[in-house]
């Protein structure tokens, strides 16, 4: 039976209004198939109680049946091949589903996510909807200080007069059918103006807090990136969810131009405003280029980084180097650049120069305070090299690990944590090993550009997690789709990221 | 160049970790047989321009030594490959193998209805030919099952394209 988020009314207490669980809704699932044999989704909550399930064989063990002419056709299309075998590790392999870069803001690429009201576990993609999915992917933004992760936004090309950034809900599919049927002519999209020189893919990020976006410029593919900071934006999160980037006009007979919304309108307000100080509410800042890139390779450290905009100003970015590893740089509060914080030395390793299935990926904190960028080490998807960073000041600690053989799959858990998933195998009864990170404990006992320590990958859980295959079996794991606000508003104590709340108290109502 | 603690497992082999500070040996998952086997933490000095896929243990099993030394850079991504799809290459043998039986299983599951009616038309007509019929399409899947293992078999442990291009399913 399904499990729902527990909502129930307060009757005491000075707030009123219900309380829900938050820690009751779905965090992720796993994964697990082989040939005709147990297949299927197993759904863990917040507090790895279990959520719900999908579960069976052929034609046997249950109802669901991944294989022969008894599956549904998505499912025997693709049943036993590569993209959905967890009987092997990833090595140097490029499908296999407990890849490191298949999981992402937008969930697993290969399979359909959880939500809050979900009655099963998940479901499968044909080949075809997989490829299809890994475009937004690559080319979703990163959000931060945004409690309501229900929306997102994507940039997927380069150009060099505008960064065209699509509105949509935290979906793939949306986002698909956007912008490969709709976005030459429709679609909730806007072009924003470049001030240096081109656009990126994925490489801009919103701070809900500032009202800020940062977008990243790049020089026409020579490997330099600058910030461009552009103020006063309007709630991002509205024109999404509102499926329409006219919204908030008055209804009338005659057409609006695509330029006549308030979104487009207030960027070109921006740009004529011009170059002003980072705390305006209206034009756009420029910081310096980036320096000390330590390698360059091809698209995927040509046009894509992830950024993070900070509340004082400073922005950090993770970039994938394929054959390299990946680095960290940072902006000052001032926009002058840092340098360098740290080169991950890396070996063969492929990004989106191979496809869009490959390379760095993002997930923030169901609280938006904290972000963690991340890319494999090995190939398409071994190993695990990441940074996590703090939204309040820029504050980072990375982590990584080389190993060439197997995928480290990474999701939200609870207010302001990680869970990492070990993709080793789950046989003789350990199940999915797993090991958590709880970031406000790290970088309030770490300094700025430590390792993570106790570091996610030096000792693991197990035995709890199960998953659906019996013996060998390298499983994937599947970030769930559930409220995010619930972390903020059913939690008391904890540190507010809505606009003009310094520190969250009970019952405070956020809206 | 420095001592650098690393933590390598051997299976399958490689460095997984490095570190300037102690790293604490694996403990086994069971929890109660003391330290993993499958892990050992080495303190060396390694030189930062070998890669660090290059570096395997030594006999001895207390040092690492460049297995790809007197290697260009581009030899030694080759051979490290080489050794990775060789770990493919029989998972995925094993894995295609599966499938090929799962296919069989499946049609032969598919035809079983046939059995029923060939027995009742066989006793209405006072003869096997409805059986015989019905078993040997059975064997036809069944050899189609080995034509398509031997076709797998035939596939040599160097191609992993073809491993990969190789289709299970189809027969």
């Amino acid at each position: 039976m399904a499990r729902r988020i527990t909502q129930v009314q307060q009757e005491t207490g000075g707030g009123g209004g219900t309380y829900e669980d938050p820690y009751d809704q779905p965090c992720f699932a796993t994964w697990s198939h082989y040939d005709s044999q147990q297949s299927g989704f197993f759904c863990y909550t917040h507090r790895l109680d279990k959520h719900s399930i999908t579960y069976g064989a052929s034609n046997h063990y249950g109802t669901y049946q991944p294989y022969s002419s008894c599956a549904p056709e998505l499912l025997q299309d693709n049943s036993g091949t590569g993209y959905y075998q967890t009987h092997n590790h990833v090595n140097s392999h490029n499908d296999y589903p407990s890849m490191t870069c298949n999981v992402g803001y937008l969930g697993h690429q290969y399979m359909k996510r959880v939500g809050t009201n979900s009655s099963s576990a998940g479901w499968n993609l044909q080949t075809r909807g997989m490829n299809y999915m890994s475009h937004a992917f690559t080319a979703v933004n990163p959000i931060v200080n945004e409690t309501k992760q229900d929306w997102a936004w994507f940039s997927d090309d380069t150009n060099n007069g505008r960064t065209r950034c699509y509105f949509t809900s935290r979906s793939s599919e949306n986002y698909r059918m956007m912008s490969h049927w709709q976005g030459r002519s429709r679609g909730t999209w806007v072009d924003i103006p470049c001030k240096w020189s081109n656009s990126a893919l994925g490489s801009s990020c919103y701070n809900r807090k500032l009202q800020k976006i940062v977008v990243m410029e790049q020089n026409g593919g020579s490997y330099t990136f600058r910030p461009v900071i552009w103020h006063g934006v309007p709630n991002l999160r509205a024109i999404s969810l509102n499926e329409n980037h006219f919204y908030d006009k008055t209804d009338q007979y005659s057409a609006y131009g695509r330029d006549n919304s308030n979104l487009k309108e207030h960027f070109e307000a921006s740009n004529s405003a011009g170059a002003v100080a980072f705390n305006s509410s209206l034009g756009y800042t420029e910081y310096d280029n980036w320096t000390g890139k330590p390698y360059n390779n091809s698209y995927e450290d040509q046009y894509r980084c992830a950024p993070v905009l900070c509340d004082n100003g400073k922005v950090v970015t993770f970039q994938m180097l394929p054959h390299s590893g990946a680095w960290v740089h940072r902006w000052n509060e001032n926009g002058q650049s840092e340098g360098n914080r740290r080169h991950y030395s890396g070996t063969t390793s492929y990004g989106r120069d191979q496809g869009q299935r490959w390379g760095m990926r993002w997930q923030v904190t169901s609280d938006g305070r904290y972000l963690c960028a991340y890319c494999p080490y090995y190939y398409y998807g071994s190993g695990w090299l990441g940074a996590f960073i703090r939204v309040s000041d820029g504050k980072w600690l990375w982590d990584q690990n080389t190993d060439t053989s197997y995928g480290f799959q990474v999701c939200p858990i609870g207010k302001s944590s990680f869970l990492m998933g070990h993709m080793y195998n789950t046989d003789s009864g350990y199940g999915m090993y797993h090991n958590m990170v709880q970031l406000d404990q790290q970088f309030a006992e770490r300094s700025d550009g430590d390792r993570l320590s106790p570091n996610l990958f030096g000792d693991y859980e197990h035995s709890s997690i199960e998953t659906a295959y019996h013996s060998t079996s390298y499983p994937a794991l599947i970030p769930a789709m559930y409220n995010t606000h619930a972390f903020t508003t059913q939690v008391e104590g904890g540190r507010g990221t809505t606009e003009g709340e310094a520190k969250q108290t009970e019952f405070t109502t956020y809206t | 160049m420095a001592l650098k603690y690393y933590l390598y497992r051997k299976d399958p082999s490689c460095i997984i970790d490095q570190d300037e500070e102690v790293i604490p040996t694996k403990q086994h998952p069971d929890g109660v047989t003391g330290d993993d086997p499958n892990f050992i933490v080495i303190r060396q000095d390694l030189d930062p321009a070998v890669p660090l896929t290059s570096w395997k243990l030594n006999a001895a099993g207390n040092a690492f030594e460049d297995i790809h030394a007197g290697k260009s850079d581009e030899e030694r991504v080759a051979l490290n490959l080489a050794e990775s799809e060789a770990i493919l290459f029989a998972g995925m043998k094993d894995d295609k193998r599966g499938q090929i039986k799962a296919e069989a299983k499946a049609f032969l599951e598919e035809i079983e209805w046939k059995v029923e009616r060939a027995k009742e038309e066989d006793l209405l007509n006072g003869n096997n030919a409805a059986m015989t019929a019905v078993a040997n399409e059975k064997k036809a899947i069944r050899d189609a099952n080995n034509a398509k293992e031997a076709a797998l078999d035939a596939i040599p442990s160097t191609d992993i394209a073809s491993m990969i291009a190789f289709q299970p399913k189809e027969f």
